[in-house]
């Protein structure tokens, strides 16, 4: 018996480190300070911790934690009364990011691009974009429908791409810019 | 190895059809180099000390509770 519960919390812990990366990942992409994100991932360990009785082993772990991180972070948000905002901009100056080929979204600009959306979008494009959440789950972990969800992700698709200048079918690129420049003779 | 499901773009076009796909693309391929980025450094050791502290707290309450 005791065997069990000793398998069983080394397996709990396995697949906890096993899903901190991209756990502390989605932190970071969500929440402007990193410093703040680590702090915040690490009362999600000690939360998740100290409750791993509720979570069923074998199922979601990434889903599990990052439910708890979201609630811990909307919960610290509501009691500190206050939006979170990196006013000096330690959040994008803190990784360098090398310049990238000619013609393509910096990381830097794309960083700055998905500060300016609301949380509420921005969590949603992190969850089905990057840390690859199907949109069932990702209505789950935020308790609301799955329609919400995907307009909040749309919205967020098309914020970014404005504020990217991402235009229509093209990447960017000659191409992009001819098409635009013929387009604009075009009205003329 | 990838934690992402590479086809999840393709599943979603009943979420919005005034995005083009490339543009889609080159977001979903941004959102992943910042993932990566992060990701590529691999877990933080006060995670680490603070997960085997948890686990030796645990082993220790265990024992004595016996």
């Amino acid at each position: 018996m005791t065997q069990d519960v000793e398998k069983d919390g080394h397996n709990f812990k396995r697949e906890m480190l096993a899903a901190l990366p991209n756990l502390r990942a989605f932190a970071i992409s969500l929440i402007r300070s990193r410093d703040r994100a680590d702090d915040l991932v690490q009362d999600t360990i000690m939360k998740a911790w100290a409750k791993q009785e509720s979570y069923q082993p074998g199922t979601n772990m990434r889903a599990w934690l990052v439910t708890i991180l979201r609630n811990e972070f909307y919960s610290q948000i509501r009691k500190s009364g206050r939006e979170v905002q990196d006013t000096d901009g330690a959040y994008t100056s803190r990784l360098s990011v090398p310049p990238e080929q000619h013609g393509s979204v910096d990381l830097h600009d794309f960083r700055q691009a998905l500060e300016k959306l609301p949380d509420d979008q921005r969590e949603a494009i992190l969850l089905i974009g990057a840390s690859g959440f199907a949109y069932e789950e990702a209505a789950e972990i935020c308790g609301c429908p799955v329609g919400t969800i995907k307009s909040r992700v749309s919205r967020a698709r098309m914020r970014l791409q404005e504020l990217l200048g991402i235009e229509n079918e093209n990447e960017f690129g000659p191409d992009a810019q001819t098409t635009a420049v013929t387009a604009a003779m075009g009205l003329r | 190895m990838s934690m992402f499901q590479s086809d999840q773009d393709s599943s979603d076009n009943g979420a919005g059809p005034s995005v083009p796909d490339s543009g889609r693309a080159v977001i979903t391929r941004k959102l992943r180099e910042l993932y990566d980025a992060v990701q590529d450094e691999g877990i933080p050791d006060k995670f680490l000390d603070l997960l085997e502290k948890l686990d030796e707290a645990e082993r220790r309450s265990k024992a004595s509770g016996e």
